[in-house]
């Protein structure tokens, strides 16, 4: 039996690309967004149809890096621990680790600069793995090309290339929480950071402790 | 007789108003001769360069609308490092400076140098600021040296940069 039609492949990734619904911007304290800051985020809930694409259906993100069906986690401890010796004053209790495709979170408590005035509150930070290549995460950052992005407008909302292996997704993905956890925390203007860049800071440490573990 | 104290009052602040004046007359003259830009938050993210284990990078933006970058580059080792920077001295079309870094206590970190870049067809003339810092190695990139040297002022502070001694 021949594959499917080429027309049915487009179905899939256009039903992957569905926008099923929008949350709200936790940028945004009571609908009041900067300028350029979108009110809502949208939400992707079919994307987990693409792990079909590739032939297999134990990662519900994909995984189009060739290194089989790996999926990875992040320890808590180890998380907050490097949170905590950099100075960043936030932490996590949950974290969805991204696939490749993929998305994934983290929910955390700490003091907000960046939209509530250091008030401590729930910060949610979002990581899309799924929606631009390396080329197109260099653009949000004003670069050719990246494997991560934390765009200025919107620090709760970063993004990891989607065509990376599943392990440098998620050490991406942690690099990123650093720098959105370090923005988020520190307000906007320019402040000495932890080891110099606290995306690397807490990517290192979290490695050197074992924090990003195999499922 | 009854003037008196009142006259020695008047002189007294009259002196005392003069002193005033003059600490903060001073204290205006150091507000304008050290002033510091203010930097704004323009971007963060994790890249990739043959050679590098990974680069990590941060854009600010100064208050006068230019563009400052910063790049951590991380190498296997140090002297993968330093064999970038000399790399990068190659390319440039001058070195301004050559020194150490130090950190705010006065202690080496590693090579400092300050090269500039002439306009080409890709790029408009700019500087850049490096140093290594074991197998890092910190780029700071901006068109105004001026605004380059305020940040890595500001966002490394550090002691004065001393030349490196000529050998006799």
């Amino acid at each position: 039996m021949s594959g499917p039609p080429v027309g049915d492949i487009f179905d899939l990734l256009a039903f992957a690309f569905v926008q099923t619904g929008e949350v709200e911007n936790p940028a945004c304290p009571n609908g009041d967004c900067a300028l350029g800051v979108p009110r809502t985020l949208p939400v992707y809930d079919n994307i987990g149809i693409l792990g079909l694409l590739s032939g297999f259906s134990g990662d519900p993100g994909g995984n189009n890096s060739g290194s089989g069906n790996r999926s990875y986690r992040v320890d808590l401890k180890v998380l907050n621990d490097c949170l905590s010796s950099l100075n960043i004053p936030a932490n996590i209790v949950d974290f969805k680790a991204s696939t490749p495709g993929g998305t994934g979170h983290a929910v955390g408590i700490g003091t907000d600069l960046f939209s509530f005035k250091g008030q401590n509150v729930p910060i949610v930070v979002t990581n899309d793995a799924a929606s631009y290549n390396a080329a197109q995460v260099g653009a949000l950052c004003g670069l050719p090309s990246a494997l991560g992005c934390t765009p200025p407008q919107n620090p709760y909302n970063n993004f990891t290339n989607n065509n990376n292996t599943a392990f440098g997704t998620v050490s991406t993905q942690v690099h990123e929480l650093g720098h959105s956890l370090f923005k988020i925390t520190s307000g906007s203007n320019l402040i000495p950071e932890p080891n110099g860049e606290a995306g690397k800071a807490l990517e290192d440490c979290v490695k050197k402790n074992h924090g990003i573990q195999r499922n | 007789m009854i003037l008196r104290p009142a006259a020695f009052c008047l002189i007294s602040y009259l002196y005392l108003g003069s002193l005033t004046l003059s600490f903060n007359t001073h204290v205006a003259h150091q507000e304008r001769a050290s002033p510091h830009l203010k930097f704004r938050w323009d971007g963060s993210g994790k890249t990739m360069k043959k050679g590098a284990i990974e680069v990590s990078f941060s854009r600010y933006r100064s208050e006068n609308g230019v563009s400052v970058e910063r790049f951590v580059e991380n190498y296997r080792t140090f002297e993968a490092a330093r064999a970038e920077m000399e790399k990068l001295c190659r390319r440039a079309s001058r070195v301004n400076q050559d020194g150490y870094k130090e950190d705010a206590g006065g202690k080496r970190v590693g090579r400092r140098v300050e090269l500039l870049f002439a306009h080409s067809s890709a790029v408009p003339e700019h500087t850049v600021v490096a140093w290594t810092d074991s197998s890092n190695l910190v780029l700071l990139r901006s068109e105004s040296r001026t605004v380059l040297l305020d940040f890595e002022q500001q966002d490394y502070p550090a002691a004065p940069v001393k030349s490196i001694p000529s050998k006799p």
